[in-house]
């Protein structure tokens, strides 16, 4: 009996500690499965903020086929072509240039020279895991650029998941793409790459606008570390894009953008519920333009580069009860490689001030505190300090509210900044950063996992607006502009036999006198269909309503003419095998953007019916 | 135009949901721990394995293909001492297939009913995708909410040889059948008396 006892004791022990084991460790995977689900947005309608995420998989079976497209699915977001036919997404009616702020797996990519994110948005959606759209002001955790929204381009080699996948495609105007994503695993660290390379022969409106353009990306990661790295070149042609000529004669003209990041990262647990997360990362931008005057014919050749070193560190806790706390601080050093022009035999003259550096320091906080069970409040603030202009003090605050299983109602304030452009600021040195002031609230009703309706409404001012003087030609800075407006979304799928899904916007965007902002669609609409036969087969439908949009205080044109655009697909799946047949703008009724006066009398013809295959293996 | 609709007008069996990838991650990491959280599921093993069928349409191979992956991916060295088997299988060969969890990708009712009546001869678990195919009888599902819950079906789990382990019903959400797709959070406490009340 005396020997009994103690091995009683023990194995009560131990069998209770395995009992603890279980129990623990399901709950702590309860965690881990909630912390995935807010970082990857799984959660949008309990987040303090206006998010759409877009799965790539349901992208394609709606035919869509690179990031500029799927934009066009986030409700508020116009799609736009510049005149030189580069894209140009426009948030919440805000047309200026680098008020959008996108990243790739995280990492930012805007450049330092105009802000601009084009040289991006053609990534082919293949290679696209989800792209998490933030609505509205982002500054708090994404610093400039985040005034009208935020874009997180995932990708499929990023997400840490085993895939391998190859995929082609082929269709109207000499358009080709292939491309290809392998992961594998050695022992703890994953490595994955993608790649692609597509290429076009595309005419605008009869005049060249020619793609070439591929990119590389890698991931090594482990439990702690993570190496990111994606290198991306495309050339384009010319569309309206030299003194608003048109290219009719194929005259010679690319321009060519480079970009390459790198990016280190380590977190590490320092505490219960606590985590380090320190970042290092290296961006370089490049674009090349050579083209000839379609008029003196002289040659212009035009290069510009730059380089910048970010360091950052995050720290997360969860540690006081209802909290969720993200503290940081950030570092970039940004500078001027080569800037330089000329036409003809011409002296080379500097684009951009060839000795620009940007020095920014950076340091935000935002909690997230539970307030009761069914509400939440957030609070953050950004400072920055810029070497060229200055700081900004970036705050916001955010309200969730649970009513009960099917009823959210969210409110939100926030203040955002965009720090001038190089380009800008060569222009007119005296340039200072825009700020904005947005309010906005929404309702959302979730009937059950099948339906959900959300309605927003918003209002941004940004103050000191930079834009471009039509008559001096010179970037200047207006007082103010206001964009109040509202979005719906209606997601709808009876009874597991089809998809639906409906979003429209109506924004108004007008400057400190009053007048309508240019080239602003008023309203949008968006309706899609997804139809599954059971031997698989898949229907997709998409209905884009784009209305029309008021031109410039010295344009005497009628507005621009609404577009009505239907897009159909049909696909169909064998075990690891997926082909498809799209055909855009089915009845033909063509996509037209508003050129200047001084460019043309008549807006450009982007294009009518197109047919596209598509075909992808996964093994 | 109008043809295509009556053609697919008269197609009863359509499947439209687009799955989604997070959503199978989090169901990944959760189906296996989730099993064993019943008492007596060592009982229920053979050969130390839980064994996971991942019921399918055609259409929705590929979505079984990749949760079969995470999983893979997740448990390749088991769970705790167990191993992880999971296996796709195609909803027509439903009565072919022996597992200890049954999981359902979206289908019809009738072939829901089919994998629940067939789980129900070997105390398998079910597990859904769809949270609203527990009023079909499916056991388990998840809630997505601020926090991920998992939701009970208690009618279709008292019916079955499963005993949850508390910390489970505590911190999971429970469906009521009763009430017509209702609800409802309740604590311990509750439960205890909710699982009087309806016995």
């Amino acid at each position: 009996m005396r020997h009994l006892l103690p091995l009683l004791l023990v194995s009560t022990l131990l069998l209770s500690n395995e009992e603890l084991n279980f129990d623990d460790d399901f709950l702590q995977s309860l965690e881990d499965v909630s912390e995935i689900a807010t970082k990857s947005k799984l959660n949008i309608d309990d987040a303090p903020s206006f998010v759409t995420v877009l799965h790539s998989e349901k992208l394609q079976k709606l035919g869509i086929d690179n990031v500029f497209e799927a934009l066009g699915q986030v409700p508020g977001v116009q799609l736009k072509r510049e005149a030189s036919g580069v894209p140009v997404v426009i948030f919440r009616g805000v047309t200026q240039k680098g008020e959008v702020k996108l990243m790739v797996d995280g990492v930012p990519v805007n450049n330092t020279y105009r802000g601009s994110i084009y040289h991006y948005l053609d990534f082919p959606i293949e290679l696209v895991e989800r792209i998490e759209v933030i609505r509205g002001a982002g500054s708090v955790l994404y610093g400039s650029g985040a005034i009208s929204g935020v874009i997180n381009i995932i990708t499929k080699s990023s997400d840490n998941e085993d895939t391998n996948t190859l995929f082609i495609s082929a269709g109207s105007h000499d358009y080709y793409k292939g491309g290809a994503i392998v992961s594998s695993k050695i022992g703890d660290v994953k490595i994955a790459i993608d790649t692609y390379y597509q290429d076009h022969q595309k005419m605008i409106d009869s005049t060249d606008r020619h793609l070439t353009d591929y990119s590389v990306g890698l991931k090594i990661n482990d439990e702690h570390f993570a190496l990111l790295a994606r290198v991306k070149k495309s050339t384009i042609g010319n569309a309206y894009g030299v003194i608003g000529a048109a290219d009719t004669d194929k005259n010679k003209y690319d321009n060519s953008n480079g970009a390459f990041f790198t990016q280190l990262s380590y977190k590490n647990d320092i505490a219960k519920k606590s985590q380090i997360e320190v970042f290092a990362g290296f961006n370089r931008y490049g674009q090349v333009v050579e083209a000839k005057h379609p008029i003196s014919s002289a040659t212009i050749d035009a290069s510009y580069s730059e380089n910048s070193y970010v360091g950052q560190v995050d720290f997360r806790s969860s540690l006081i009860p209802n909290n969720e706390l993200l503290v940081g601080i950030r570092y970039e050093d940004a500078s001027v490689q080569s800037s330089e022009w000329k036409t003809g035999s011409t002296q080379l003259t500097p684009i951009t001030d060839p000795d620009s550096k940007r020095q920014t320091s950076s340091v935000y906080f935002n909690d997230k505190y539970m307030v009761l069970n069914d509400l939440d409040i957030s609070a953050g603030l950004r400072y920055d300090n810029y070497s060229d202009f200055g700081n900004a003090f970036s705050p916001t605050l955010g309200v969730v509210y649970r009513v009960n299983e099917q009823w959210r109602v969210k409110a939100l304030y926030s203040n955002a900044f965009r720090a001038p452009s190089w380009i800008e600021l060569t222009s007119n040195p005296n340039l200072q950063a825009e700020t904005s002031n947005s309010l906005e609230a929404g309702i959302i009703y979730k009937k059950d996992q099948n339906s959900v309706v959300r309605l927003n409404v918003y209002k941004t001012k940004i103050d000191d607006l930079i834009t471009k003087s039509p008559t001096t030609n010179r970037y200047i800075q207006t007082e103010y502009a206001n964009f109040v407006g509202t979005e719906f979304e209606f997601s709808f799928t009876p009874n597991n036999q089809l998809e639906f899904d409906f979003f429209a916007s109506y924004v108004q965007a007008k400057d400190q006198d009053g007048e309508d902002l240019a080239d602003v669609a008023n309203t949008l609409a968006t309706a899609s269909a997804i139809y599954e036969l059971d031997f698989g087969v898949s229907l997709g439908g998409l209905f884009k309503y784009v209305g029309s949009s008021k031109r410039s205080s010295d344009d005497i044109r009628a507005s621009t003419p609404t577009s009505i655009i239907v897009d159909t697909t049909l696909s169909y799946s064998f075990k690891d095998v997926t082909a498809s047949f799209i055909i855009k703008d089915f009845f033909d009724k063509g996509t037209y953007y508003a050129l200047p006066t001084s460019t043309t009398n008549n807006d450009f013809y982007d294009g009518g019916r197109t047919a596209l295959v598509k075909a992808s293996w996964d093994f | 135009m109008k043809i295509l609709l009556l053609l697919l007008s008269l197609i009863s069996s359509v499947f439209a949901l687009s799955i989604n990838d997070t959503l199978l991650k989090v169901h990944a990491t959760l189906v296996p721990k989730i099993y064993l959280m019943d008492y007596k599921f060592q009982d229920k093993l053979k050969n130390n394995t839980i064994t996971i069928a991942i019921m399918y349409h055609g259409n929705d191979y590929r979505d079984a293909k990749k949760l079969k992956n995470l999983i893979l991916s997740r448990y390749e060295n088991g769970i705790k001492s167990y191993k992880v088997e999971p296996k796709i299988v195609n909803y027509k060969e439903i009565q072919r297939v022996e597992a200890n969890i049954y999981y359902l990708l979206p289908t019809v009712s009738q072939e829901i009913k089919e994998v629940v009546k067939k789980a129900d001869t070997n105390d398998a678990l079910t597990f859904s995708y769809l949270r609203d195919d527990l009023k079909h009888g499916v056991m388990i599902s998840l809630n997505v909410s601020k926090k991920i819950k998992p939701l009970l079906n208690l009618s279709a789990i008292k019916s079955h040889k499963i005993v949850f382990r508390p910390v489970l019903i505590d911190i999971s959400t429970i469906y009521n059948k009763d009430l017509e797709s209702t609800l409802h959070d309740i604590s311990i406490k509750d439960f205890h008396f909710y699982r009087v009340y309806q016995v």
